[in-house]
């Protein structure tokens, strides 16, 4: 049977990045994907970020339908519900694997859906940059007791409650200001991204020290909001199309994460900045006041509960089988984890 | 309504709205609403309000602006810039075109104080036209260089339109103030050379004060008056400019500090009232709301305007002109210098920014330097006819007898000058980026 | 109609002068985060976005009293040339084509993004949360305000155009 003739669907859609963050790359990468497998269906002029409106305005412009769909990082919508925050990444919780299994199957594909769907929109996570570089400075950073005292430029809100309670204080600056806060001393040390990111942002050439890992953001996920009403003008078929590209871009982009964090940590190794670890019992203080503020953070928003809970509830599902496959298991090995106890109670 | 039918539309519009008369802010944001229904459909209004809201209000680096307004307002309340010019003026007396270099000088040190064009070209036209008209002094030369120093205020840092610039291109605040320098005080020094050199030529022009006028004052006494009145604002530019260069200060904390020490200025020469410092609220208010409200129309302009395809439109007209980058970058220049004549420089660096910027980038040009050239070429905005701002401004406050004809062909001279520095500067581009790299690393 | 347009211009300089001073609050806000950073160490949590969100407010609630005092930027000296009475009828007409959309446009798109923000309780996401709906409520009120001062002048308008009539 011929096929109905259906007028061809044209998007209007933009990012949060400008052209010339990588991070780009990851909605472009998409939208190519979009055009090649759906493209007698829908056309998607893509604009790069700034270039329509403020990456900031996005999200509102995507709820009313004013443009159809726009690639993001949900934390910068945390302020219209803290529930953002934890499908954006987690501090100290999720890798970038984790993610994966828990989007893919463990309901989290669900949760964004109901999360964004409050807003009149649909979600295809399409992007896992997987643990974020961490503290970099011209001040060494060796252990927790180096934080105390210390000036560091960090973005969250539970990623400044697990600071502060290390003693540190948190700096909000935007992503243009580390640079040159970081050469003249305004802040003691700075996380901005993963180290691909943050060689191209020229760290190398202002800081000397690296401390690591980067506890403050395990792992990141980014993606695509699609306007509810213009997600419904399309075919089933064609929003078929949209998922899958979104599932092949997600998987690419963990590889692609992985491969220009290889390449950074390189460039700043060849740049003399020097590394250091935690030691083992920081990281397991590092646990414990991060679980801490995730009781206290889910606990302010029984939808942030919720996808905490799910979140933890994978995590313990998952050790069965984890746990037995060491060392070949694909994710992060915790026992201590946030209490599911706590968090069910508040949600 | 295609995107070429959709540029006609929205900049008829605009130039209707202009020549009517009708705020310029309305006749932008009436146009762009006018536009999105016309072209890509009301669908995209709400994007107007996100534009207005993201790019205008919500701006941490545009605080800088009614700040260093205030800073302006109290500086020009504290009394230093007549004082300033009344010693400096008896200093020059005898010298062919003495009044007119004393413009120049205190121009430019109110220049890096502060940066309202309409408040600096009111206040010269007042204490210096009237002098230089009544000791013999060519009209024309004399309102000219009244206009065109009185312009330097918002090119030499610190300046409102350089912080609209950084907000709208990747080049920081710091940068720009550090790479404009040069070019403004380039352009000062043109000015007064050029009054030095016309003024020995032809004597007529700027004959010196007679003997008498200077008689009763020391030049021991007048320097020490100009000490006073010229230190304190020197502390104000160290102060400001200091702050932001050495990196202890964003340029709105900067600014912030000038607002500080303009009032501790005003404190101690003003005449510390309260009446006073609530009027300067006001006024400082009033240039606020004037700037931001173009800017809230330039940005729903610009919103529909990009949305509907209009860049695109443009950007294929620069790039298929012949002659490569350099024909390009002196297309854009001249685009500058044409938008000048009709639209004010937030409105042209609200259009011109988002179009121009990219191609720029791409061409591997270094956009702080393509930036200041924009900067120095928007100098002619205020005295092109025939919506010359600073022509209006002077004509405002001028005495009877000079008529708008004459403010025509003052301002010849001066554009020259400029279109002359710009030559300067595209053949020596060090002028422009050689402080920054050396203050700021750039 | 003359005393409608007296009442809106009283009401509009009232507004004005009572706002114009929030210039001085933002800058003290400002001041007061470069002091506790230099002086304690660390910036406030709030004065970030306080000082944007006074700023933002300040300059679009001024809007109509500038334009009662007609200092937003306009360039009139092609309306100069012309008759007393065509004067007022350009200015009934640039208000008609020009404003008219735009306020309209301000007034509901700027409500929409108010109401959006309030029922969900919006608030900035730093350390400290504050509600992020008054300053987008502003976009409205800046409206109404800017439209009313803009009946005031057209009223003018026609009250010039009669009396040109009339003689
Ligand atoms: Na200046
Ligand atoms: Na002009």
């Amino acid at each position: 049977t011929p096929a109905l003739s259906q007028e061809k669907a044209r998007w209007t859609m933009t990012t949060t990045w400008p052209d010339n963050l990588s991070l780009i790359e990851i909605d472009r990468h998409w939208v190519e994907t979009v055009n090649k497998i759906a493209g007698d269906e829908l056309e998607i002029d893509f604009r790069a970020g700034g270039t329509l409106m403020p990456a900031t305005e996005v999200f509102d412009a995507t709820e009313t339908g004013s443009i159809e769909a726009s690639g993001d990082w949900p934390g910068y919508w945390a302020g219209r519900s803290s529930a953002f925050s934890p499908l954006a990444a987690t501090p100290s919780l999720f890798n970038g694997v984790d993610y994966l299994n828990w989007i893919l199957e463990w309901g989290g594909f669900e949760l964004y859906q109901e999360v964004y769907g409050d807003f009149n929109m649909v979600y295809l996570p399409y992007g896992i940059t997987n643990n974020e570089s961490g503290f970099m400075g011209r001040t060494k950073i060796e252990s927790l007791a180096d934080l105390e005292g210390k000036r560091l430029r960090l973005s969250g809100r539970d990623q400044g409650r697990v600071l502060e309670r290390l003693g540190g204080s948190q700096v909000t600056l935007s992503g243009g200001e580390i640079y040159q806060a970081v050469e003249r001393g305004v802040v003691d040390g700075a996380e901005f991204s993963t180290p691909g990111v943050d060689y191209q942002a020229g760290f190398a050439e202002v800081v000397d020290y690296w401390a690591t890992p980067g506890w403050h953001q395990s792992a990141s996920v980014f993606g695509v909001m699609i306007n509810k009403d213009a997600w419904d003008e399309l075919s089933e078929a064609t929003q078929e199309k949209l998922k899958v590209a979104a599932e092949a871009t997600l998987a690419w982009s963990l590889a692609w994460s992985e491969r220009t964090s290889t390449e950074g940590t390189e460039a700043f190794k060849e740049a003399g900045v020097e590394i250091s670890t935690y030691s083992e019992e920081d990281m397991a203080r590092i646990q414990e006041m991060t679980n801490e503020v995730i009781v206290e953070g889910a606990c302010e928003d029984p939808m942030h509960a919720k996808v905490y809970h799910s979140m933890v509830s994978y995590m313990q599902n998952y050790a069965n089988w984890r746990d037995v496959s060491v060392p070949y298991n694909m994710s992060r090995r915790i026992d201590n984890l946030p209490s599911l106890e706590e968090i069910e109670a508040c949600m | 309504m295609s995107p070429e039918m959709l540029t006609l539309f929205m900049f008829g519009g605009l130039m209707i709205g202009l020549f009517m008369g009708h705020p310029l802010a309305f006749v932008l944001g009436g146009t762009a609403v006018l536009a999105a229904w016309l072209g890509p459909g009301p669908r995209i209004l709400g994007t107007i309000i996100n534009n207005i809201y993201g790019n205008a209000m919500d701006n941490y680096v545009l605080v800088a602006i009614p700040l260093f307004i205030l800073m302006a307002r109290f500086l020009n309340d504290s009394g230093v810039t007549e004082r300033m010019f009344d010693a400096m003026r008896l200093l020059l007396a005898r010298l062919n075109g003495g009044l007119a270099l004393t413009v120049v000088v205190v121009s430019v040190l109110l220049a890096a104080t502060t940066g309202i064009v309409g408040a600096s070209i009111a206040v010269m036209g007042m204490i210096a036209l009237v002098p230089m008209l009544k000791y013999g002094y060519n009209k024309e030369l004399s309102s000219g260089v009244i206009m065109a120093s009185g312009c330097l205020g918002i090119l030499i840092p610190p300046s409102i339109m350089l912080i609209l610039m950084a907000s709208y291109s990747p080049v920081s605040v710091g940068a720009l103030f550090a790479g404009a320098l040069i070019p403004g005080l380039l352009l000062g020094a043109m000015y007064a050379l050029y009054v030095l050199v016309i003024c020995y030529i032809k004597p007529s022009f700027g004959p010196p004060v007679p003997l008498e006028e200077r008689a009763d004052t020391t030049t021991g006494e007048l320097l020490l008056m100009l000490a006073k009145f010229v230190v304190p604002p020197m502390g104000l530019i160290l102060g400001v400019l200091g702050a932001l260069f050495t990196g202890i200060a964003t340029a709105t904390e900067a600014s912030a500090i000038g607002v500080t020490l303009a009032f501790v200025l005003f404190l101690i020469f003003g005449d510390r009232s309260l009446r006073t410092c609530y009027r300067t609220l006001i006024e400082a208010s009033k240039t606020t709301t004037m700037v931001m409200l173009v800017l809230v129309g330039a940005t729903a302009f610009t919103g529909v305007f990009s949305r509907g395809g209009g860049m695109q439109v443009i950007h294929d007209l620069v790039m298929a002109m012949p002659g490569g980058t350099t024909g390009a970058l002196i297309l854009m220049l001249f685009l500058v210098f044409i938008l000048g004549m009709f639209l004010d420089w937030t409105g042209i660096v609200l259009l011109s920014f988002p179009i121009m910027l990219p191609i720029v980038e791409n061409m591997g040009v270094d956009l702080l330097w393509f930036v200041v050239m924009v900067a120095v070429v928007l100098q002619t905005s205020f005295l092109t006819p025939p919506f010359g701002y600073a022509l209006f401004y002077l004509k405002g406050v001028a005495p009877r007898g000079v008529e708008t004809v004459d403010l025509y062909k003052a301002v010849i001279p001066f554009c020259a000058l400029i279109a002359l520095a710009c030559l300067l500067l595209a053949a020596f581009p060090r002028l422009i980026t050689g402080l920054p790299s050396l203050i700021l690393g750039y | 109609m003359n005393a409608i347009a007296n009442v809106i211009d009283r009401l509009n300089d009232w507004f004005g002068r009572i706002l114009a001073p929030l210039i001085a609050v933002t800058t003290l806000v400002v001041l007061y985060d470069i002091a506790l950073r230099f002086f304690i160490g660390r910036p406030s949590d709030w004065a970030f976005d306080i000082t944007k969100m006074l700023f933002g407010a300040h300059f679009m609630l001024m809007a109509a009293y500038g334009l009662q005092k007609r200092v937003h930027v306009e360039v009139d000296i092609l309306k100069r040339l012309l008759s007393r009475k065509m004067q007022a009828v350009i200015e009934i007409v640039g208000y008609l084509i020009f404003f008219v959309p735009f306020i309209w446009m301000l007034l509901t798109f700027g409500w929409g993004f108010f109401s959006r923000s309030f029922s969900r309780g919006e608030t900035t996401y730093g350390i400290v949360a504050i509600p992020v709906y008054p300053v987008k409520a502003v976009i409205v009120v800046a409206a109404v305000a800017i439209l009313l001062q803009a009946i005031a002048l057209v009223i003018r308008a026609i009250q010039q155009l009669r009396e040109e009539q009339i003689s």
